[in-house]
């Protein structure tokens, strides 16, 4: 079949484009909580990158679709394959985010040492490699327990946000950096939506399934 | 990737017998070496006429009149010294229909080569091999290579007359509608040995399905009542053509 060596062509590039905007964030947060910007060039570098990728692949995957007018499984698959692209996409967005936020940050002295960011960004980290490993093989039980893990992305973004409350009221000069931070945190609770989207791809690519705004337990 | 140039045509018109009004207008196209291009257009647009003038099949009919140049490695086929013998085993043809001869699997890839002289026993049976290794059939007849080739499936046999045709080892390779009388599976395998043939030759294929010319196909020429409205990679042909002619022929709207 003609259209197979094509779809995992297309899959190895998401999945590539998907470890780049992976470093992306990893960078983008890190440059923050070791206060050193450095980091930050890593997401400059790859920002271009990533964006001539998800062209490339949009190229691609809509090729695909009118060269071989796929159906059931495969025109899921496809159609999934462009979302996912987008999402990946997105993700490179926020890190760019993140990094904006960063240049500023680093200009002041550390607010404080940080405890639950590096926490809340190890799990959204972790939801997106485990969304794509799921995209790789179209396991949609890896799926289903990434999307169960953005609960407690939400509660770490509301506790971040409380904690630098606190700063803040306690000292207006913390407001700079404190606003700055919660727009980080936003950054990273958005990053672990998008990873939420890309498990529910993963779930209607498999089994035809649509989950968006719905929960899993009204499955 | 610079592409390069196997076949060029060039202000090429083509007249039947008996008749003064072109069956082709003015064509010119480059056909890349190693890639697949599809001739695709209603009936009557004159894509199988375009094809069998590339190994100047009409010669077999009298009267039939080519105007204009079709340059096979910068050589003009249509000129009077060519050696049609020797061009049709440059530019072999599969027809709609498998066409086997009424002979064993074996003769039938063997035919060519022995026309050529070819005698060794040993060496014909390291092409015939070869060919069928080619055309994905070996590993279905290797154990009744002396059957008669009429016992053959419908797909078998046409991919026993694409071995006979690559066994000459020609440079081009002409697909007329391969696989119109051929059941799904076949047709796939028939589009996947396309697809694989390239490597070792130039293909030039007509088929009145689309789908398979998007399938198959690096290059696509939309023919329209014997004229080329456009000619581009195919990616391009079923995404965004420029011509508002071709876009509505492939999204279905006529032909």
């Amino acid at each position: 079949m003609l259209l197979k060596p094509r779809l995992e062509e297309i899959r190895d590039r998401l999945i590539k484009m998907a470890e780049l905007a992976d470093l992306m964030i990893e960078n983008a947060v890190k440059a923050i909580i070791e206060h050193n910007p450095e980091y930050l060039k890593v997401v400059d570098e790859l920002e271009p990158q990533v964006d001539q990728m998800e062209v490339e692949n949009e190229t691609l995957i809509i090729t695909t679709i009118a060269r071989f007018q796929p159906e059931a499984k495969y025109l899921r698959i496809l159609v999934m394959d462009l979302f996912v692209n987008r999402d990946l996409e997105r993700i490179g967005d926020h890190a760019e985010n993140i990094k904006e936020q960063a240049e500023r940050i680093l200009t002041k002295p550390k607010l404080k040492e940080y405890v639950d960011l590096p926490v809340m960004t190890d799990i959204v980290m972790g939801m997106v490699k485990d969304a794509v490993k799921a995209l790789e093989t179209l396991d949609t039980e890896l799926a289903r327990e990434v999307i169960k893990r953005d609960d407690k992305v939400d509660a770490l973004h509301e506790q971040i946000i409380r904690e630098l409350y606190t700063y803040m009221v306690e000292d207006p000069k913390n407001i700079k950096v404190g606003i700055r931070l919660i727009t980080v945190s936003s950054n990273l609770e958005r990053v672990a939506d998008i990873a939420t989207n890309l498990a529910e791809e993963v779930i209607y690519m498999k089994e035809g399934k649509m989950l968006r705004h719905q929960n899993l337990g009204e499955e | 990737m610079e592409e390069k140039i196997k076949i060029e045509v060039k202000n090429f018109s083509f007249y039947y017998a008996g008749t003064d009004r072109p069956a082709l207008k003015n064509i010119n196209l480059s056909v890349y070496q190693n890639r697949v291009t599809a001739l695709i257009g209603p009936s009557g647009c004159g894509k199988t006429t375009l094809l069998r003038s590339f190994n100047r099949m009409h010669d077999l009919y009298h009267g039939n009149r080519y105007e204009g140049e079709i340059l096979l490695d910068g050589q003009n086929i249509l000129s009077d010294n060519i050696d049609l013998i020797e061009l049709r085993s440059k530019v072999g043809m599969v027809f709609q229909k498998p066409t086997p001869f009424p002979m064993s699997v074996f003769d039938n890839v063997a035919y060519g080569l022995k026309l050529r002289g070819i005698k060794n026993r040993s060496e014909l049976e390291g092409r015939v091999e070869k060919a069928l290794k080619q055309a994905a059939l070996w590993e279905e007849v290797k154990d009744r290579l002396k059957d008669s080739a009429n016992g053959l499936s419908g797909g078998q046999q046409q991919r026993l007359v694409i071995a006979r045709a690559l066994a000459v080892e020609p440079e081009v390779l002409l697909f007329d509608e391969p696989t119109s009388a051929l059941d799904p599976i076949s047709t796939s395998k028939i589009e996947e040995l396309v697809v694989s043939l390239k490597d070792t030759v130039t293909i030039i294929i007509v088929t009145h399905n689309m789908q398979q010319a998007a399938r198959v196909s690096d290059y696509t020429a939309f023919m329209y009542l014997g004229e080329l409205i456009e000619f581009d990679k195919t990616d391009i042909i079923f995404t965004s053509p420029k011509k508002k002619l071709t876009e509505d022929y492939v999204s279905g709207r006529f032909g």
